[in-house]
C-alpha cells in the first residue's frame, strides 16, 4: 500500500506543530521520519494513526482517504515507543488482540500467534506476561501483535529508544530482517540518525514542523537540501559565504572549487563533511583552507581534533592513529577536493 | 542494652497519638461492653458478661446488621456503577471544559453540606417531589411506606459516589492512555476497549472504592435519621437509641464491637473473592 501525507497542518494553542508537512511511502518501502524533539514528527505519526486530526491536509493509503475513518477502522499497525502490551493479558493474548477484534476463529487465531511468535524468535514464550520478559522482548512482542493483523501500514515510534546501545544494534539488524521479509510499508519514527539509516529505504528530515528533504540516506547525507539536512546529519563544516563563477568565495574571502549549485536558492553556504578533509598541503586542483586548533577529545578509537576553519567555521576531524594532536593555537593546513565541496541552500525551498 | 532503633523513635509521636487517640476508645467501647447493664442507670454493674452479645442474636436484631449490610452493599455497586463513567469521562473526555466540569461537579458535591443535601433530596424525591415518578421505577409507591427506603439509597448514594468517583479518577489516571491507543489501533471500537483493557486494569481501584463506600454507608447515620423516616432504622441507629435514649452503654457497645467485626469481615470476604475472580490484578 502507498501511503501519501499531504500538508498537514496542526496548531496546539499557539504552538504551529505541523506547518504543511507532506511525505510518501511507496508500496512495501520504509520511510524514517527523523528530526529532532518537538519537530512534529510524533504529531505526523499521531495524525496517520488516527488519535489526532489534522486542521488541514490529508493522508491517503492505498488510495484511500484516511482522515474521517476512526483509529479502529485504519488497519494500521502501531508499535510505541514504550510497547503498550496488555499487561494484563499473556503475550500470546496480546499478539490474538487484534485477530479477536477482526472475528478470527480460535484455530486461525492460534496458528497466527505461532506464526507471529516464529517471526519474532520468541516461539515458547506465548504463555509469559509481558512483565517476565526481558524489555528487548517485549519490544519483539509489540511488533508481532501489530503485524499479526497484517495490516496495510506498519508505524513504528522510536522503535530501539528504550533499549541499552548493545541490545539496540543487534535488534536493529533483527527488525530490518522482518521489515524485508514481511513487505509491508512502514513508517518509523526516529530521532537517531544512525536507527533511520538502518532501517529505512528512504529518510524524511523534519523541522519545525516541515519535511525539509526525503530521499535515501545517501542522497541526504551527501546531497542535502538545505542547512539544517547538512548539519543535522552527521558532523559538518559549513562555510558562509557567496556563489562565484566557477566556485565560492567564504566571508574572509577564501577562493574554493565547486560544482555549481544544483538548485536556485538566494543565499548558499558550502557544506564539507569533515571525513573528505585532509590535514597537510592541498595538492594540485585541491582546495586550500587554513584553520585552527581548539582542542582535541579523546573518544578511544579515535581522537577529535577541534578546529576552527578559515576564521569562522568549527568543525572536528578524526586524527589518524597514533598521531599526537596539535597544541591549542596551532595553525593547520587543509585540503579538500572540489568534489567534496558541494554548494548546499541556506534555507529549504518552499 | 539493646539500643532501639532509630526508626522506631521516629515513628513512636505517631504510634502514640494512633494508639492513646485511635485505639484507645476502641478498647473501652470493647471492656464496656462486657459489663451488665443495671436499668436506670448510667453505671454499669460489676463483673463480666457476654449477655450484650447473646441478646444481638435475636432475629429482631440480626434483621438490622442484615438491612445495613443491604444498603450498603446496593448503594457502593450503585455508587461504583455510575461513579465509574463519571470518573472515565472526567479523565478522558476530549473536550477540556467538559473534564473541568465533571472535577467540580464532584468536588462541589463532596463540600457541600450533606444535611443540605438530605433535605434538598428530600424535597426532590419526596412522595411529593418533582422527581418522585422516578423513584417510583424502583417498583416502590411513593406513598408506600417503604419509599423511604428508595430515598435513604438515594441519600446515601449522594454521600458515596462522589467519594467514590474521585477515587476512581485517581486509578484513571494512572492508566496509561497508550494502551487504549494500541487497542483502538488493533481494531477495537471505544466500547470494546474499555470493556477488554480499561476496566481490568482498574479493577483493583474497582474494588477498593466499593469497599470505602461500603464502609461509608454501614456506618452512616445521617441518612436513615433524616430520610428514613423512621421507617428504615441501620445499625447505627439502633446504636444511637442505645446510647442516647436508652443509656444503656454496654450495649451500644456491644453492638458497635459486633458491626466492627462484620465490617472486617466483609472487606476481607470480598477482597478475598475478588483475588480470586481476577487473578491478574494486583490488590
Amino acid at each position: 500500500m502507498t501511503l501519501e501525507v499531504q500538508n498537514l497542518t496542526r496548531r496546539f494553542g499557539r504552538m504551529l506543530a505541523l506547518d504543511g508537512a507532506s511525505l510518501d511511502a511507496g508500496a512495501g518501502e520504509v520511510v524514517a521520519l527523523l528530526g529532532p524533539s518537538g519537530c512534529g514528527k510524533t504529531t505526523t505519526l499521531r495524525i496517520v494513526a488516527g488519535f489526532e486530526t489534522a486542521d488541514s491536509g490529508s493522508v491517503w493509503l492505498g488510495g484511500r482517504d484516511l482522515s474521517r475513518l476512526p483509529p479502529h477502522g485504519r488497519d494500521i499497525g502501531l508499535v510505541f515507543q514504550d510497547y503498550a502490551l496488555f499487561p494484563h493479558m499473556t503475550v500470546a493474548d496480546n499478539i490474538a488482540y487484534g485477530l479477536r477484534r477482526r472475528g478470527r476463529d480460535a484455530a486461525a487465531r492460534a496458528a497466527r500467534v505461532d506464526a507471529m511468535l516464529d517471526l519474532v524468535r520468541l516461539s515458547g514464550l506465548g504463555a509469559r506476561r509481558p512483565a517476565q520478559l526481558s524489555g528487548g522482548q517485549q519490544q519483539r512482542v509489540a511488533v508481532a501483535r501489530a503485524l499479526a493483523i497484517e495490516p496495510q501500514l506498519l508505524l513504528l515510534d522510536e522503535p530501539l529508544s528504550n533499549l541499552d546501545a548493545k541490545l539496540r544494534g543487534a535488534l536493529q539488524a533483527e527488525l530490518r530482517g522482518i521489515l524485508t521479509r514481511i513487505g509491508t510499508t512502514t513508517l518509523i519514527v526516529t530521532h537517531d540518525q544512525e536507527e533511520a539509516m538502518a532501517l529505512a529505504d528512504r529518510i524524511a528530515i523534519m523541522s519545525q514542523g516541515r519535511v525539509l528533504q526525503l530521499g535515501t540516506a545517501r542522497e541526504v547525507y551527501e546531497r542535502p537540501a538545505c542547512r539544517f539536512v547538512a548539519e543535522f546529519l552527521g558532523s559538518a563544516l559549513w562555510l558562509e559565504g557567496r556563489v562565484e563563477p566557477g566556485g565560492f568565495v567564504t566571508a574572509r574571502g577564501t577562493a574554493l572549487a565547486c560544482a555549481p549549485p544544483s538548485r536556485i536558492a538566494s543565499r548558499h553556504g558550502l557544506l564539507v563533511r569533515p571525513e573528505a578533509l585532509r590535514i597537510g598541503a592541498a595538492p594540485e586542483g585541491w582546495n586550500a583552507l587554513s584553520a585552527q586548533v581548539t582542542g582535541a577529545r579523546y573518544r578511544g578509537a579515535v581522537t577529535l581534533l577541534d578546529l576552527l576553519v578559515d576564521g569562522a567555521a568549527p568543525a572536528s576531524i578524526e586524527l589518524e592513529r597514533g598521531t599526537s594532536p596539535p597544541p591549542p593555537g596551532a595553525t593547520l593546513a587543509l585540503a579538500a577536493a572540489p568534489a567534496d565541496c558541494i554548494l548546499v541552500p541556506e534555507d529549504a525551498g518552499g | 542494652m539493646r539500643r532501639i532503633p532509630v526508626a522506631l523513635w521516629l515513628a513512636a509521636p505517631g504510634l502514640l497519638l494512633l494508639l492513646a487517640l485511635m485505639g484507645g476508645p476502641v478498647v473501652l467501647l470493647v471492656l464496656e461492653s462486657l459489663k451488665p447493664f443495671v436499668p436506670g442507670s448510667i453505671r454499669p454493674g460489676e463483673g463480666v458478661t457476654l449477655g450484650n452479645y447473646t441478646e444481638l442474636l435475636a432475629p429482631a436484631y440480626l434483621f438490622y446488621f442484615q438491612e445495613t449490610f443491604r444498603f450498603g452493599i446496593i448503594v457502593a455497586g450503585l455508587s461504583v456503577l455510575f461513579g465509574a463513567p463519571l470518573a472515565f469521562a472526567a479523565v478522558r473526555s476530549r473536550s477540556a471544559l467538559l473534564r473541568k466540569l465533571l472535577l467540580a461537579l464532584l468536588v462541589g458535591l463532596l463540600v457541600m453540606s450533606l444535611i443540605a443535601r438530605l433535605y434538598a433530596i428530600e424535597m426532590a424525591w419526596g412522595s411529593l417531589g418533582p422527581l418522585a415518578p422516578l423513584g417510583a421505577l424502583t417498583g416502590i409507591a411513593p406513598r408506600s411506606p417503604r419509599y423511604a427506603e428508595v430515598q435513604v439509597a438515594i441519600g446515601l448514594l449522594h454521600f458515596t459516589m462522589p467519594v467514590v468517583a474521585l477515587m476512581l479518577v485517581g486509578t484513571f489516571r494512572a492508566l496509561p492512555p497508550r494502551l487504549e491507543e494500541a487497542a483502538a489501533s488493533l481494531g477495537a471500537r471505544r466500547s470494546d476497549v474499555v470493556v477488554s483493557v480499561v476496566l481490568p486494569l482498574a479493577a483493583p481501584g474497582l474494588v477498593s472504592a466499593f469497599l470505602v463506600a461500603l464502609a461509608m454507608c454501614i456506618s452512616n447515620f445521617v441518612v436513615p435519621l433524616i430520610l428514613g423516616r423512621g421507617i428504615v432504622t441501620l445499625a447505627t441507629s439502633l446504636m444511637y437509641t442505645r446510647f442516647a435514649d436508652i443509656g444503656n452503654y454496654p450495649s451500644g457497645a456491644a453492638i458497635g464491637v459486633v458491626m466492627l467485626v462484620l465490617a472486617f469481615a466483609v472487606v476481607y470476604g470480598l477482597s478475598a473473592l475478588a483475588r480470586r475472580v481476577l487473578p491478574g490484578a494486583r490488590l
